[in-house]
């Protein structure tokens, strides 16, 4: 059949192209609502340092990036940076960067590294589709493509600006998987390979590579425990687990970890048993006994006990490395907060409110279920690993609300099956044509790769009889009222066009704000932008000493070594908890404790975030408890969290906030000159309270730069008293107070 | 296709008579005397140190004293200034016809660097010669105290020698500074006056004065300006970037929010800089003002019928000692500032203006950079370039206001260089189509 003068399955073919093509870029575009709104900047914290090590790295070349040891950051310690490093999203910035630069495009980094996540986005939806027409068909693949591209749970992670590993890792995900599901349908060794070769490039890029390299063995357990064993499941996982493996170990930041610790032993040992097993059924294709098989069979269970019991061994004996604490937060959320508060107090890491999923995923929450019990319903290999990823995740997104992001591809997955099987049966306009109209039949065309080889082959595969099979189930189902049809139809058209509503509404009002800039609305409704931030670094990198120390609460570290460019004493990297203790400790010590702190660490500078003036509520005093708990756990006797509450318990900074509060470095900073602003008594506008009245005296640091609207101050620590006495003595000296004469008590 | 000529000729029409610097350290010591053929009948010297340039008047009466007709004049200026010299222009009184002046011997021993004035006629034996010297300096005003509190008053201080700079004997001389523009100064008005007899070349006594001077001293240490020319997009791009200082009194102790918060409005006179104002083009769109970090959102675009106004805000207010950065851009048709010229076949380009005058800030360096359209050259690559650009780039030390004069550029270009970007992006995408109907047709898999 022709239209136009061209083969239907032509134009399908070229209809589905420009479709996909078409989601790319809706997917791209509906990530630029903050370079629109605002500019293109690099957004929050994290991306701050892979915006700067990118730069080094387009700099410096990729050697010196290798050998990089930042001692700007960690003072004194520093940081070996190409060592601790996921250094994936950097390499391919700098790629294309090099690329575009090698043609005579001159992009600017920065560009590059605001638009990388939103065009890794395009990439994911393509992936998504290629996965989901493997499972099902390719317009349940144009579905999923559609979804994933414009789904919250994954915007919020990848907007233009935010620059992060997770931007380019859910592409890599995703892809990892569909080449591993392709690797398992084929059983070619080349997939496999194709698959080890994106799992390399995910363990480059971001940490979350863990998540692959259990789920992959998982599945085949799984297969394998459901006596799915074959030859194509052996070379998948074998080619992959070798090859994957190997490359995994020349990031130096993983290095010798996939043999070493516990997360990565249970593909060890699936890899083991799948080598037994295949030994097995070789050797059971020469005999055939019963006594054999017996024997054989207790062979397989006696040999995965022993490696079992020999893991364990292992790890008792300090061989292999327990579960990290990260790991086990994940099974007891209550353990970061008991152990490591550092974790716990990083909101991203707090445990999934409901509305949430709701939130990030609309409609698709529910149809996710749906899409499982389909999966359940066909339970080929790639359905197979649908359930153990969907189930999977959504613990891992309940435990944790970063992880949401894990989650949203198989939801996408699984709903857009649900939704095109009920297509399937309800679009289908002609049910008595169902050789070539239908869509069904154009999908057993489509699935066969457009190279002449592989007919032939995809004749026996499995995804053809599959098809088939569906076949016949969907006439079974076959809808023949009209009006039927059309309600729900209609119906889902309505929830269609509700889920995107909702995802460019939530795109637009919660995820597009680049959180160093913060807008609000002047009287007559233009926009206001408060630039407190960028105000206060920009201060700093351009009238301090360039090897000036910064003292900050570590959310700020990597924001001061990318914007002021100055040295910092920690950052968001939270390598080493004593040190970001020590820093709580100087926080939410008295003055003259804390400079003894920081005449130690070399401190120029102490930033302090303030929000009181504007009602910011994401300031320092609001963050003040984990660093007083944090400071506790490594200095218990010196810092007590309950010197900070009121008798009644309660949280305070006015009149009735206890005197350690008040005497705290940080207290003093955040409220220092702001009664006198008010001219009397100051009000504090986050926590709605009235400070108490009075001036607060600061003698070992002076205010050096306070932004327009008060929310970063920065102070200078003051140089020893050049006559030897306390600063404090000196501050008396100077506000005209005279010193007792001792001379006098002796009379 | 003609071949395209590979000379370009820059043509810089400099209105003013101005001479770049160059530090020529000489490498022994050497007291350069000049023979004493001229006697300075009288010099009229009137110092304007009202604003951040000090600029210097020089009426001379010269008398031959030599028994030969001669042209040539030399003007002694003191090495420490002489690398602050902006300009040194020298006219006759009357005509205000220009002489020509060029940078002398440099005397190591008494570090004066000696200029020689050339008249253009000889002056007979005992005849006379009437011609004025101007020449501006600038950072030759120091903040004195050089430390104030944030909305204390600032004093400048201005040392020069009494008597003037000269190689002769004057006989008579009359000295006159400027120290303010402000109206209604009392005690004596605004100036102060001098007036000597009979004075030796080397004699000195020191000229100080001290005064309040209550604005920014303003440095732009460095500011590039890059002109980006583009037949194809009809488009001219300019884009500036600034790196200024606040050379005034520094802060004394440290900033505080409360005390600009509660003087703003109150203390207008200040020598803090809170707001800049920079003037474009009429057309000029896409303007856009960004620093190292980013987009700076205070500040404002006023499109008035001639020209465009960027008022701005910095991120915070300089204060003495203050350092800040930044860069601004936008776009006008090309049209405005290209001419084709059919005799020469050469196309004219103008650049409005050597400088964007800012403020009363002094540049200690300005770089003028013109990128010329896509031709044969590898000099400069932007966007979509295959072949490369032509890039004039012009340095100069020390400027001022009265730099900012126009000045043009002439090039030859190929019409047919307009077809080149079209050409390279079919000719790219057509390779691509190719390849992929080559892959399309071959066969990658062993055995079937």
């Amino acid at each position: 059949m022709k239209v136009l003068g061209l083969e239907t399955q032509n134009i399908s073919a070229l209809l589905k192209v420009v479709i996909l093509g078409l989601i790319a870029a809706v997917a791209l575009a509906s990530r630029l609502f903050s370079i629109i709104r605002f500019e293109s900047v690099i957004h929050e914290f994290d991306p701050w340092f892979n915006y700067r090590t990118t730069r080094f790295l387009v700099a410096n070349g990729f050697y010196e990036f290798w050998n990089w040891f930042d001692e700007r950051s960690w003072y004194p310690l520093g940081r070996v940076v190409g060592g601790t490093v996921y250094p994936g999203l950097m390499v391919t910035s700098a790629t294309i960067y090099n690329i575009l630069h090698a043609l005579n495009f001159t992009v600017d980094i920065r560009n590059i590294c605001v638009l990388l996540a939103p065009l890794f986005s395009g990439f994911t939806s393509v992936a998504a589709y290629l996965l989901t027409s493997e499972i099902k068909d390719s317009s349940a693949g144009l579905l999923a493509a559609a979804f994933i591209g414009v789904a919250p749970g994954y915007i919020s992670r990848s907007v233009a600006g935010s620059y992060d590993n997770e931007g380019i890792a859910i592409f890599l995900l995703m892809f990892t998987f569909y080449l591993w599901i392709k690797a398992l349908k084929e059983g070619s060794a080349y997939w496999g390979a194709l698959t080890a070769l994106f799992y390399f490039y995910m363990v480059a890029a971001w940490g979350g590579y863990v998540f692959i390299i259990n789920l992959i063995p998982l599945h085949a357990f799984t297969l394998i425990l459901m006596g799915r064993f074959s030859t194509r499941l052996y070379v998948a996982y074998s080619s992959f687990y070798i090859l994957g493996t190997l490359m995994s170990m020349q990031i130096p930041f993983v290095g010798f970890q996939p043999t070493r610790t516990s997360e990565h032993m249970a593909a060890l040992g699936i890899f083991g048993l799948i080598q037994i097993i295949a030994f097995v059924e070789f050797a059971r294709s020469y005999i055939s006994s019963n006594q054999a098989q017996i024997l054989f069979k207790s062979f397989v269970v006696i040999s995965f006990v022993g490696m079992l019991s020999g893991l364990v061994l292992l790890t008792l004996g300090g061989y292999i490395a327990p579960w990290t604490g990260r790991f086990y937060s994940l099974w007891d959320t209550g353990y970061a907060k008991k152990f490591i508060p550092i974790i716990a107090s990083v909101s991203e890491h707090q445990p999934t409110a409901w509305p949430s999923f709701f939130f990030d995923l609309e409609m698709l929450i529910f149809l996710f279920p749906a899409g499982i019990y389909l999966c359940f319903k066909e339970l080929h290999d790639g359905h197979v690993f649908l359930i153990l990823y969907g189930i999977t995740a959504s613990y891992f997104a309940g435990v944790m609300v970063r992880l949401m992001l894990a989650l949203t591809p198989v939801v996408c997955v699984t709903s857009a099956i649900a939704i095109s099987r009920l297509f399937d049966i309800y679009l289908k306009l002609d049910p008595e044509d169902s050789d070539n109209n239908s869509v069904k039949s154009n999908k057993s065309v489509i699935d066969k790769p457009s190279r002449k080889g592989d007919s032939s082959r995809s004749t026996s595969s499995p995804s053809t009889n599959k098809s088939s099979e569906k076949k016949k189930k969907s006439e079974h189902f076959r809808i023949l009222g009209f009006d039927t049809r059309i309600l729900v139809i209609s119906n889902f058209f309505i929830f269609l066009t509700i889920f995107i509503w909702h995802c460019t509404w939530v795109t637009s009002n919660a995820y597009s704000s680049p959180s160093i800039v913060l807008a609000s609305r002047q009287a007559d409704g233009s926009q206001y932008i408060i630039d407190d931030f960028r105000e206060a670094y920009y201060w700093l990198r351009k009238n301090t000493d360039y090897s000036s120390k910064v003292m900050s609460w570590w959310d700020y570290g990597y924001q001061i070594a990318g914007m002021a460019d100055r040295t910092v004493l920690v950052d968001n990297n939270t390598w080493n908890n004593t040190h970001i203790a020590t820093v709580g400790k100087a926080m939410s010590s008295p003055e003259d404790v804390a400079y003894k702190i920081m005449r130690r660490h070399d401190v120029d500078y102490v930033l302090v975030i303030f929000g009181g003036l504007l009602g910011y509520s994401g300031d320092d005093i609001n963050k003040f408890l984990w660093m007083i708990r944090i400071a506790e756990g490594v200095y218990p006797n010196e810092v007590k969290e309950v010197n900070f509450f009121t008798p009644r318990g309660e949280y305070r900074v006015d009149d009735e906030a206890t005197p350690t509060m008040r005497n705290s470095l940080m207290y003093k900073m955040s409220y220092h000159n702001y009664n006198e602003l008010f001219g009397g008594q100051g009000q504090d506008r986050v926590r709605g309270a009235r400070l108490p009245i009075g001036k607060i005296k600061l003698d070992t640091v002076e205010e050096a730069y306070t932004t327009e609207n008060w929310i970063v101050r920065i102070y200078k620590v003051k140089k020893l008293d050049n006559i030897g006495r306390s600063l404090e003595q000196a501050g008396e000296f100077e506000s005209g107070k005279k010193r007792r004469k001792r001379v006098k008590r002796t009379n | 296709m003609k071949s395209p000529s590979l000379s370009f000729i820059v043509l810089v029409l400099i209105v003013l008579n101005f001479c770049l610097i160059h530090n020529t350290s000489a490498t022994t010591e050497n007291e350069i005397i000049i023979p004493q053929y001229w006697i300075n009948t009288k010099i009229i010297r009137t110092i304007d140190i009202s604003t951040v340039v000090v600029r210097e008047n020089i009426a001379i009466m010269a008398k031959n004293v030599h028994n030969e007709p001669l042209r040539e004049y030399y003007f002694p200026i003191n090495e420490k200034f002489d690398v602050h010299l902006s300009y040194i222009t020298v006219k006759e009184k009357k005509t205000l016809k220009i002489y020509n002046v060029e940078k002398a011997d440099f005397d190591s021993f008494k570090r004066i660097q000696f200029y020689k004035i050339t008249f253009d006629q000889d002056i007979d034996p005992q005849g006379k010669i009437i011609f004025t010297v101007s020449t501006a300096f600038i950072h030759m005003l120091t903040p004195y105290p050089a430390e104030i509190p944030q909305s204390g008053r600032q004093n400048l201080l201005f040392r020069e020698n009494l008597y003037g700079n000269s190689v002769y004997i004057t006989e008579q001389q009359k000295t006159t500074i400027n120290y303010t523009q402000k109206p209604g100064v009392s005690r004596d008005g605004k100036k102060i006056i001098y007036v000597f007899d009979k004075k030796k070349p080397d004699d000195y006594e020191e000229l100080l004065v001290h005064y309040e001077f209550q604005q920014a001293l303003l440095t732009i240490k460095g500011a590039r300006r890059d002109f980006e020319i583009s037949h194809w997009g009809n488009n001219l791009a300019v884009e500036e970037h600034y790196n200024l200082t606040h050379d005034g009194a520094k802060l004394k102790g440290q900033f505080s929010r409360l005390e600009y918060q509660q003087t703003v409005y109150t203390h207008h006179e200040t020598t803090m800089a809170r707001d800049f104002l920079l003037v474009l083009p009429g057309h000029a769109s896409d303007v856009y003002y960004r620093d190292e970090i980013g987009n700076v959102s205070t500040s404002r675009l006023r499109k008035e019928r001639e020209r465009t106004i960027l008022e701005f805000k910095p991120r915070y207010p300089l204060l003495g000692g203050w350092n800040y950065t930044w860069y601004y851009g936008y776009n006008v048709p090309l049209g405005e500032f290209l001419k084709y010229n059919h005799q020469t076949g050469r196309y004219i380009f103008k650049v409005p203006s050597f400088i964007n005058p800012f403020h009363n800030a002094v540049f200690d360096k300005v770089q003028v950079r013109i990128i010329l359209p896509e031709e044969t050259h590898t000099v400069h690559k932007t966007f979509f370039d295959s072949k490369g650009r032509y890039l004039i780039v012009l340095d100069k030390y020390n400027v001022i206001q009265e730099h900012s004069s126009p000045f043009l550029v002439s090039y030859e270009y190929d019409t047919i260089e307009l077809l080149r970007k079209p050409l390279v992006a079919s000719t790219f995408f057509f390779c691509g189509f190719l390849l992929s109907m080559v892959y399309s047709r071959m066969e990658f898999r062993i055995g079937k």
